[in-house]
């Protein structure tokens, strides 16, 4: 094992020894255990990452994010609190188009049961949350600041915004309890917030009905490709087994307060991204070039209706939509607590062999 | 109906009123288990943060002790 300089300072030697064969406890929905352990190796083998010999370190609850104690029997759980030695919470409702009530069960409620079992267990908490809590406000030019939300970005988020923008509201009321309990001494912990993730840069996996999919899908669909100009950058993007690496090196450092996991990578013109999908090759071909009402005609009269969805908001501009505008960068800091090879997957992000990968992914069978 | 704001300005004290009792609270470092409890181990990201924490699992299993000091 060879571990970085200062990675080797926030590895601590306890937490490796607490990492050592330890057995991950997943929360599932699910009626049992046998249905529970079904869903997470189906999802895993749906994306490549299975291996039979993990059984042995898996074990599953049976519940859900938003009932008191997970909706899991008084013994269970205090089983789970005697024995856990870390908390990862991932799991939320996202739903772009939705209200804070609809995401406030799982995302605010759900994170209460987390922090409530981080209490009693006495265990490290990660709090995996979102760069949509970064408000406008907080923009000003500068990259934007590692720092948990507070009430007033709950505020920013909820005043005079349409009621559909109710997941970064979610997220970051959980943002504030997990600070909460952290300024009580309750817990000891980290928020983690992660940007767009995209397809694993191995295997090319993705979630075809996430963004970067859906536009990727959508250009091949429209054959062709929106006039646009510098300003006009790539969402920027990490692939998917970066974002777990990271995470978990974060997990298992002494990281507090906030982190930003993104691409350290510099932002690609929309220009360069359509050479990387020319250079592909099929189903992208030569992408002409088309007054973007003229393109989003297109995007609107594709019959599969991959893209109009998600970029249905932007037919009402008379250009391109101008993406990363919340300045969010890979921070030295981070960088602290993590180690020399995800620090390099991390500076490398999305590039164009992870693109070919996953348009390989996207496309088997074109 | 709880808004956002009401929520964040509530913090964890409703934890605390559902009676959590402190006084059986593990301090950090009473922790001697090996457990990580995982939530949205099945969503996109989850399902990776998983298997990479069987990954280090595995690897982790039986390093050898002087490596580590």
């Amino acid at each position: 094992v060879s571990l970085h300089n200062k990675y080797t300072r926030a590895l601590t030697f306890e937490n490796l020894c607490k990492m050592r064969g330890h057995e991950v406890v997943c929360l599932v929905r699910a009626n049992n255990c046998t249905q529970a352990l079904l869903r997470l190796e189906s999802a895993l083998l749906s994306a490549r990452r299975w291996d039979p010999l993990w059984r042995a370190r898996l074990r599953v609850v049976c519940g859900t994010l938003g009932p008191e104690r997970f909706g899991v029997e008084e013994g269970e759980w205090n089983e789970l609190a005697a024995s856990t030695s870390l908390v990862i919470h991932c799991g939320a409702t996202v739903h772009l188009k939705n209200d804070y009530h609809y995401h406030r069960a799982a995302n605010v409620l759900g994170t209460l049961q987390v922090v409530r079992l981080a209490v009693e267990s006495g265990a490290r908490m990660v709090n995996v949350s979102t760069t949509d809590v970064i408000t406008h406000a907080q923009q000003d030019g500068a990259a934007a600041k590692e720092e948990m939300a507070t009430i007033d970005t709950v505020a920013t988020l909820v005043e005079g915004k349409p009621p559909d923008s109710g997941y970064g509201a979610s997220k970051a009321v959980a943002e504030c309890l997990v600070d909460d309990a952290i300024r009580r001494g309750l817990i000891e912990g980290v928020t983690v917030r992660l940007g767009m993730v995209v397809a694993d840069s191995r295997s090319g996996v993705c979630a075809p009905s996430d963004f970067v999919s859906r536009l990727l899908i959508g250009i091949a669909w429209t054959e062709s490709f929106p006039h646009t100009s510098d300003r006009h950058t790539m969402v920027h993007s990490l692939p998917v087994d970066v974002t777990a690496r990271a995470v978990v090196d974060v997990a298992e450092s002494a990281a507090s307060g906030c982190v930003h996991l993104v691409s350290g990578a510099t932002l690609q013109t929309m220009a360069e991204l359509r050479e990387s999908l020319v250079a592909f090759g099929a189903p992208f071909h030569s992408l002409p070039l088309l007054p973007f009402k003229e393109w989003m005609e297109r995007v609107r009269l594709d019959a599969a209706l991959v893209l109009w969805p998600t970029l249905s908001w932007a037919a009402k501009g008379t250009e391109f939509p101008v993406f990363n505008q919340r300045k969010v960068v890979l921070s030295e800091r981070c960088l602290q607590f993590v180690g020399p090879d995800t620090e390099m997957a991390l500076r490398r992000g999305f590039d164009r062999p992870a693109l070919h990968t996953m348009l390989r992914g996207l496309f088997s069978g074109v | 109906m709880a808004d956002a704001l009401s929520d964040a300005r509530a913090g964890v004290a409703s934890i605390l009123e559902l009676g959590l009792d402190l006084s059986k609270r593990r301090s950090p470092a009473g922790v001697r288990s090996s457990r990580v409890f995982l939530t949205g181990g099945s969503g996109f990201v989850g399902q990776f943060v998983l298997s990479e924490l069987l990954v280090r699992s595995q690897i982790l299993k039986s390093p050898p002790y002087s490596e580590f000091t």
